[in-house]
């Protein structure tokens, strides 16, 4: 344990980051004590990766004061602050996928020659990794590795440059709950060996069990520093959202029931970008008026499932039917004309573009059908512009003009319009089955409610939704059924009512499999 | 991004705009178009002439009647070769190739002409539609080449068009060098051409690389009054069509969308396949109209002499000037015919090669690129 | 068979390769870092324009190697101020290089034999062409047939000493290493400390100068008058779909160079043999099979999903 007279390894007075619009930090106050491991909590916005990024030089404060082990510090840049014994693991790793874990670890590094030596740089690796207790193959590629092993991958970085100050940014995002059992306890033991630990996040419970203190931070200011042993869940949420947070939206019992399924997957089989097989043998129905949620972690073949079933990619094996009808390897246009409405991952560059106006694309899609267009030719403009400026209004969304570029508009905004877009009826084409991939992902709380209320609302009309998240919380609360997808095999199938998170935990991680035994839905 | 200026209170300031009013890029356009004429009167410096001598020359094509008419006449070819990359580049696929197309244009069109010297006569006023016909679909198959390899194996459109010039000019070469099917002195056409060539006082066929001339029954005819080829007329209406096509068409949409995102445009159910073999077809007819334009206008048989002026690249620059708009690629053409006239006056008076109006188009070129700064970022200069 | 001929023919494949090579080479080391240089013709000619003029004023080949490689460094420092610095499209910015290189190069060139260097200056062509006489390797050279490959000159050992020593650097050096990640992830890089924007700077000059060197001993090798037409013709072109075929290996670059030099070479061997207007399509040849090959690395790097530096054409911001 840290004694009470050693300086504290950070403190920082006085923060303050004004950015255009925003004040992105309000005179923080915030102190990490030698050899703990302490928690930075807060909702998405509330200005930690901020208060962070100022700490490792990334971003100059307009005003407070740092001071590093007790000695008053100007950090202006990324390697000052590895100067000072801070390292930091981003959340999005910056690592070069192509090249080994040894050419990513020593990047940068000068001590290992002009003409590498790349023995000594393996071994010295090997030995870092088993201070800490985990083994890695200096000689792997980045791409071969699993997320977990990638995160070991940037640890080591900071660790090499001898970081006695890690900054981890939502580490567990990407990991199964085993992975980040390894990596608490990793973390622990780099804890006993005298370094200091930010840990920051907005998952209660791993605060919970992990950290020493907690520092929470809402809309940029710090509510408060406590030790969570001694507060209980629900109080942590309350200073991090500010309100009594609903764990369950209310939801009513299915009410449309069907015996045949809107969409019917058996055996599919798909590449990745890479080439490598990223769904495998995938089999699963969704019925009408229930929400399917896939749960798994990123990257585990979800994304591309998604793909295959929209159209968007290539089955290699297997079969898609949607509403009775064989779509498998068909087109994206054909299975749009079937009703089934396509959230995708990427709200810009493929839900939209965002270099073209509002108008262009609140009609895309829909484009090549009456009445947006005349003679199958021609564009009905005046139609078009009357019918984006009446859903513009109706979706109450933040925009100048309906001819200002699609990027003007907020990540919540956008997807606002893109849902409004896909669930659009026209007379030859009703709504039936939703494929919704992350649809949440970094939206703020009106928008994220607003998006759950919408998949809520056309459940409940009898439309068929699959629902990808990487947020469990967000699959327990939508969903009827839940499919455990890991590394592109569906694990099992269970009824949301009978869900135990352990158990889904340890699907996802791979170490339990559930025969699928239930043949549909209730 | 804020850049102190030393020894001030001032500093310069870089934004992203947000949105790009719609007169910065025309502006930029016009700024690079006149600083790219007026930083070019550095190389005439360089190399010890008074740029105010080329200036005068400039101006000399500007105000003579006469001389503008050929400028015009030479803007011609620009317009089609600079029309045909307009939907190509919104779609973000960069056809380099409309010399070569341009080229095939040409070759195809001859062929009714080869079979009339041969002795195969159509009827008079077959002859200009069915050229034109054959050198549009001749050109738009032949441009179609990359776009498929493009869209089947995402091979680099650019290297391969470009590739494709080279081939082309080696085809002509093939046909027309002393010896090969369609040179002049081919004795399959020695008795009608000779006979021909008495009417005109030339008594012997010179055998030169070329083909026969094309008789006048397939000649573009000159518009009255204004004394310059019909094909202005026909650029006009393709740039009226293209204008049509890209802004009030399911075709213009598509183009929009997949020049933005090819993503974008697989979710939103465009095939690329079939929307970049349409286009790449209509690009390259439109190029090989030039060809066919340029060969019954202005060149009157058919020679590698059709690649000296290299109007498929000054079309490169003519539609990146205009910004993709097929109206004020019109003008812009003219603009670049002047400047290529102008080039071959300086060549006459000043011994400087013609090349000189494509070291003109270079430099207009690399500050319209570099100009494109101005039009995503707001540059102002603040007290700190 | 014609000894001679064949003879011949190596020797022009070598010449030919050499230019393709160094040139090669040049790009490869600029794509690694992740700019593309469309340009490269256009740097060709303008060595080529500034390498015959130095050498003919100094009557010194040497001088006109290094104020081509200096001429085409400084066209190139625009293309990585456009591309680098403003972030702009490396596509529009390299074709802006290589209108402008061709047109300023031929323009350049043209009016130093008309007016600056004179007729008299012709005469000196074959002293400075003496700089590139064949360096024999003692035994080696005298074989039968294939002696011509133990005849090179000093560029084209020059070219052969490039490729091993950039593959070196790229593969067993720290430098390498900053290179390739900066061309593979430029963010990663930065956050290493690697200053993304002056290597890219670096790599995008010094591989730009080594166009210049490329076209400058092309003119001085193969001159016999100085040609007021271009006299790239497409090589530079040639050189970037070679990239390519290389796969952005230095070592597979020497390969790709002299098989090219070889196909050109075919059509000048060729011609003796056949002459007329038959042979006039073998000139096609190179760009036929550079399309078929870039076709078939294209299938290649689809299916086994390897192929270009990451971050290849994309411009890096720090935001």
């Amino acid at each position: 344990m840290a004694s009470e007279e050693k300086p504290p390894a950070v403190l920082m007075k006085g923060i303050v980051k004004q950015f255009p619009g925003v004040l992105a930090l309000d005179h923080v106050d915030f102190e990490v004590k030698a050899g703990e491991i302490h928690g930075l909590l807060g909702e998405n916005g509330a200005g930690k990766t901020t208060l962070m990024s100022i700490l490792y030089g990334v971003y100059k404060a307009d005003a407070g004061e740092i001071y590093i082990h007790g000695r008053k510090v100007n950090i202006r840049s990324p390697k000052d602050a590895i100067k000072l014994g801070i390292g930091m693991v981003p959340q999005h790793f910056k690592l070069v996928m192509a090249h080994t874990v040894v050419e990513n670890v020593i990047l940068g590094l000068k001590e290992f020659g002009m003409v590498l030596r790349m023995k000594e740089a393996e071994k010295k690796i090997v030995e870092l990794a088993s201070t800490y207790g985990f083994k890695i193959n200096p000689k792997a590629k980045i791409w071969q590795l699993s997320m977990g092993e990638r995160q070991y991958v940037e640890l080591l970085k900071a660790l090499i440059r001898k970081a006695n100050i890690l900054i981890l940014d939502e580490p567990t995002t990407v990991l199964t709950p085993q992975e980040t059992r390894e990596l608490f306890s990793t973390l622990k033991r780099m804890r006993e060996e005298g370094k200091s630990i930010i840990f920051i996040s907005h998952k209660l419970e791993e605060v919970k069990e992990l950290c020493d203190r907690v520092t929470v931070l809402r809309k940029g200011r710090v509510v408060g520093t406590v030790d969570p042993k001694k507060v209980s869940l629900a109080d942590l949420a309350k200073m991090m959202v500010g309100r009594e947070v609903l764990f369950r939206i209310k939801k009513e019992p299915r009410k449309v029931v069907s015996e045949e399924p809107i969409l019917k997957v058996k055996g599919l089989y798909a590449l990745s970008d890479k080439g490598v097989m990223a769904v495998k043998n995938v089999s699963l129905e969704v019925y009408p008026g229930e929400i399917l949620g896939i749960a798994g972690i990123a990257g585990s073949g979800q994304e591309e499932l998604a793909e295959v079933i929209t159209g968007m990619r290539k089955a290699e094996k297997g079969k898609v039917v949607i509403a009775g009808v064989d779509v498998t390897n068909t087109s994206p246009k054909k299975i749009f004309e079937l009703g089934v409405a396509y959230i995708p991952e990427s709200r810009i560059y493929v839900g939209t573009a965002p270099n073209l106006t509002i108008w262009e694309n609140m009609i895309m899609r829909h484009h090549r059908y009456p009445p947006f267009v005349k003679n199958k030719i021609v564009l009905n403009l005046p139609y078009i512009f009357e019918f984006a400026k009446k859903r513009a209004k109706e979706l109450n969304m933040m925009y100048s003009s309906i001819f200002a570029p699609a990027r003007t508009l907020s990540g919540g905004n956008l997807q606002r319009l893109i849902l409004a877009r896909e669930l659009a009826e026209t007379p030859g084409r009703k709504t039936r089955l939703i494929v919704a991939v992350y649809p949440t992902r970094g939206l703020d709380v009106g928008a994220t409610e607003y998006v759950r209320k919408v998949l809520i609302e056309q459940r409940n009309r009898g439309v068929g939704v699959l629902l990808i998240s990487e947020d469990l919380e967000e699959i327990l609360m939508l969903s009827d059924r839940i499919a455990v997808i890991h590394n592109g095999e569906i694990m099992g199938v269970v009824k949301a009512e009978e869900a135990n998170i352990e158990e889904i935990g340890l699907m996802m991680g791979g170490a339990l499999r559930k025969t699928v035994s239930e043949k549909k839905a209730q | 991004m804020a850049i102190k200026i030393p020894g001030t209170r001032y500093a310069i300031k870089v934004e992203r705009r947000l949105e790009i009013p719609r007169a910065i890029p025309a502006l930029v356009s016009i700024v690079s178009a006149i600083a790219g004429i007026l930083l070019g009167g550095i190389i005439f410096l360089a190399v010890g002439i008074n740029p105010m001598e080329a200036y005068a020359r400039i101006g000399r094509v500007v105000t003579d009647p006469e001389m503008l008419g050929n400028a015009i006449e030479v803007s011609i070819p620009i317009m089609f070769t600079s029309l045909a990359l307009i939907l190509p580049f919104r779609m973000a696929f960069y056809n380099i190739g409309g010399e070569g197309q341009f080229e095939i244009g040409a070759v195809v069109a001859m062929i009714p002409v080869i079979w009339y010297w041969a002795g195969f006569e159509l009827p008079g006023p077959l002859y200009l539609p069915l050229m034109a016909l054959l050198a549009f679909v001749a050109a738009g198959l032949w441009a179609m080449v990359p776009a498929f390899l493009r869209a089947r194996w995402k091979v680099n459109e650019i290297l391969v068009t470009l590739m494709m010039n080279f081939i082309s000019l080696q085809i002509i070469w093939y046909l027309v060098s002393p010896g090969g099917p369609w040179n002049e002195a081919n004795p399959a056409f020695r008795e009608r051409y000779l006979a021909y060539l008495k009417e005109q006082g030339v008594s012997i066929i010179p055998g030169f690389k070329g083909t026969p001339v094309i008789p006048e029954v397939a000649r573009m005819p000159t518009l009255p009054v204004i004394g310059i080829n019909a094909g202005l007329i026909l650029a006009i209406i393709i740039a009226i069509i293209l204008w049509f096509l890209s802004t009030k068409t399911i075709l213009g949409y598509e183009v929009r969308i997949v020049g933005e995102s090819e993503k974008a445009a697989q979710y939103a159910g465009i095939n690329y396949l079939k929307l970049v073999l349409l286009v790449m077809f209509i690009s390259g007819g439109i190029a090989g109209l030039g060809g066919f334009v340029n060969l019954t206008a202005d060149l009157l048989k058919l020679s590698p002499e059709i690649a000296t002026p290299g109007y498929g690249y000054t079309g490169i620059i003519s539609a990146w000037l205009s910004r993709l708009n097929p109206i004020a690629a019109l003008f812009v053409s003219v603009f670049f015919g002047i400047l290529t006239q102008s080039a071959y006056v300086m060549q006459q008076e000043l011994r400087i090669s013609h090349y000189v109006s494509v070291g003109f188009e270079g430099l207009i070129f690399i500050l319209l690129v570099i100009g494109d700064f101005f039009v995503h970022y707001r540059v102002r200069i603040i007290k700190r | 068979m014609n000894l001679d001929l064949i003879n011949l023919f190596l020797i022009q494949a070598l010449t030919i390769g050499t230019v393709y090579l160094i040139a090669t080479l040049g790009e490869v080391l600029s794509e690694r870092a992740g700019v593309v240089n469309l340009g490269l013709e256009g740097l060709m000619e303008i060595g080529a324009t500034v390498a015959i003029i130095v050498a003919l004023i100094t009557e010194n080949a040497w001088l006109g190697i290094l104020a081509a490689f200096v001429a085409a460094a400084a066209l190139a420092t625009v293309h990585a101020f456009a591309t680098v610095s403003l972030k702009l499209n490396q596509f529009a910015s390299g074709l802006a290089i290589y209108i402008f290189g061709v047109g300023i190069g031929v323009t350049f060139r043209g009016y130093a034999r008309d007016v600056i260097l004179g007729p008299q200056a012709l005469l000196k062509i074959p002293k400075i062409k003496a700089a590139f006489t064949s360096i024999k390797i003692p035994g080696l050279s005298n074989i039968p047939v294939i002696g011509s490959l133990f005849s090179l000159d000093v560029m084209a050992y020059f070219g052969l000493f490039l490729g091993i020593l950039l593959w070196f650097i790229f593969y067993r050096t720290r430098t390498g290493l900053n290179i390739r990640s900066v061309g593979e992830n430029p963010a990663a890089a930065d956050a290493a400390g690697i200053n993304v924007f002056r290597l890219r700077y670096i790599t995008t000059i010094i591989g730009g100068g080594l166009a210049g060197v490329a076209g400058g001993y092309l003119i001085i090798k193969i001159a016999t008058q100085i040609a007021g037409e271009t006299v790239i013709l497409g090589r530079g072109w040639i050189a970037i779909a070679l990239v390519i075929f290389a796969f952005w290996d230095p070592l597979r670059a020497i390969i790709g160079a002299y098989f090219f030099g070889a196909l050109e070479a075919l059509f000048y061997w060729l011609q003796g043999y056949f002459g007329g207007a038959t042979v006039v399509m073998l000139k096609a040849v190179p760009h036929i099979s550079a399309i078929i090959i870039l076709t078939i690395m294209s299938i290649e790097a689809l299916r086994k999903r390897i192929g270009a530096p990451e971050a290849l054409g994309k411009p890096y911001s720090r935001e």
